[in-house]
C-alpha cells in the first residue's frame, strides 16, 4: 500500500502497518511527527543541537513500539508528546548535574534575560522566558499555549491529574508574564 | 505590577505563543533520513530469518544420527545384511567347527610344509613329488 505525506490515513493506522512491516506508512508517520517531535525538544530544552537528537530518539522509540501498537489504549501523538517530554526531562536534569565552573557567568550589573532579549527577536525572547520557568511549568505552557493540547491531553501526556496541568500552567504563565513585562517596549509591545 | 501592564504583557503573551504556534520548524537537513533509516533498520531486524529454523516435529540427536548412518551405508537392506552375517560370525564361534581337513589343520596349526605351502611347483617338482611319496 502506497502512501503520499498528505494520506488520510489515521496515525494508528499507520503506526499498525508499519508494525506489520508497510515501509511507506513509516514515511508518512516520520513525516507528520519529527517536526513535532522536534519542535517540542526545542521549546523544551533550547538547544537545537539536542532537540534533534531527542527527535530522533523519540522517533526510534515509536518504531519499536509499533508491533505492540494496541489501537484505541492512546493517541500516537500523545505518546510521543510523553516520550519527547520524558527524554527532554532527563536531559535537563543531567544538566543540572553540570558543575558551577561549566556554567557562564552572568554580565556583571545587567539581568542575563534582558541582555540576550536586546538582540534576539520575539520568538527568542519567548523562549529565553520559557528558559527560566521550572521544567514541569514549561512543559505545561508549551504543551497548553504552543502546542494547543487540551488540559485532560496534557495530563496523559505528564501523567498527573488534570488540575495539577491547570495549576501548572497558569503559575507558567504568570511567571512568563512577570519574566517578559520588562521587555514589552524592547519587543515592540509597548504601546498596547 | 498594575493591572493595565499586567494586561498588555498578558496580550504580549498572547501574541507571542500566537508567533510560536505558526512557527513552521524546518527539519535539519538529514534528520528525516536518519528517522527513516532507523524505520529501515527496526523492519530489517523484525523479518530477519531466524538464525537456525526450527525443527517442524521434536527429533531426538541420536534418531537424527543413526537416520544419516543408514542412510551412508545404503539404508535398511544393507543393515539386514550386515545383521545375518554377524549373527552368522557369532554362531560359528559359539558353535566351534567339527573334523578339519588335514589341509585345515595344517593351515591352522601354522606348521609350514612345502606341500602345503609351495603351490606352484618350479625347480622342486621333483621334491615335492618325493616328498608326497614319503607323505603316502
Amino acid at each position: 500500500m502506497a502512501f503520499d505525506a498528505n494520506s488520510q490515513a489515521s496515525d494508528e493506522v499507520l503506526l499498525v502497518l508499519y508494525g506489520n512491516g508497510d515501509r511507506a506508512a513509516a514515511h508518512v508517520l516520520a513525516l507528520r511527527f519529527t517536526p513535532l517531535a522536534l519542535r517540542v525538544a526545542a521549546r523544551m530544552l533550547g538547544d537545537g543541537s539536542e532537540a534533534e537528537d531527542v527527535a530522533q530518539e523519540a522517533m526510534l522509540r515509536l518504531w519499536r513500539i509499533a508491533p505492540e501498537w494496541r489501537q484505541g489504549e492512546a493517541r500516537v501523538s500523545t505518546w510521543l508528546y510523553r516520550v519527547v517530554s520524558n527524554l527532554c526531562t532527563d536531559r535537563l536534569r543531567r544538566r543540572r548535574g553540570v558543575g558551577l565552573d561549566e556554567i557562564a557567568e552572568p554580565e556583571d550589573g545587567v539581568p542575563p534575560v534582558v541582555d540576550r532579549m536586546i538582540a534576539r527577536d520575539r520568538a527568542n525572547a519567548l523562549q529565553d522566558a520559557l528558559d527560566a520557568l521550572p521544567e514541569r511549568q514549561r512543559q505545561a505552557v508549551v504543551l497548553r499555549h504552543i502546542e494547543g493540547l487540551t488540559n485532560p491531553e496534557i495530563a496523559a501526556v505528564m501523567q498527573i491529574g488534570v488540575e495539577a496541568v491547570e495549576s501548572l500552567t497558569a503559575r507558567g504563565k504568570r511567571a512568563l508574564t512577570a519574566l517578559l513585562a520588562a521587555q514589552r517596549e524592547e519587543l515592540g509591545y509597548g504601546h498596547g | 505590577m498594575v493591572m493595565a501592564d499586567m494586561n498588555q504583557t498578558d496580550e504580549m503573551l498572547e501574541k507571542l505563543f500566537e508567533t510560536a504556534r505558526c512557527e513552521v520548524v524546518d527539519l535539519p537537513p538529514g534528520l528525516l533520513a536518519r528517522v527513516l533509516a532507523d524505520a529501515d533498520a527496526e523492519l530489517a531486524a523484525r523479518t530477519a530469518p531466524p538464525l537456525r529454523a526450527a525443527p517442524t516435529r521434536r527429533t531426538s540427536g541420536f534418531m537424527i544420527v543413526l537416520g544419516e548412518l543408514l542412510a551412508a551405508i545404503g539404508g535398511w537392506r544393507a543393515v539386514s545384511g550386515l545383521a545375518s552375517a554377524t549373527v552368522a560370525g557369532v554362531w560359528i564361534g559359539f558353535a566351534g567347527v567339527g573334523n578339519l581337513s588335514l589341509t585345515t589343520v595344517d593351515l591352522l596349526s601354522g606348521g609350514e610344509t612345502l606341500a602345503v605351502l609351495n603351490l606352484l611347483p618350479g625347480d622342486d617338482v621333483f621334491a615335492l613329488a618325493s616328498d608326497l611319496g614319503d607323505f603316502e
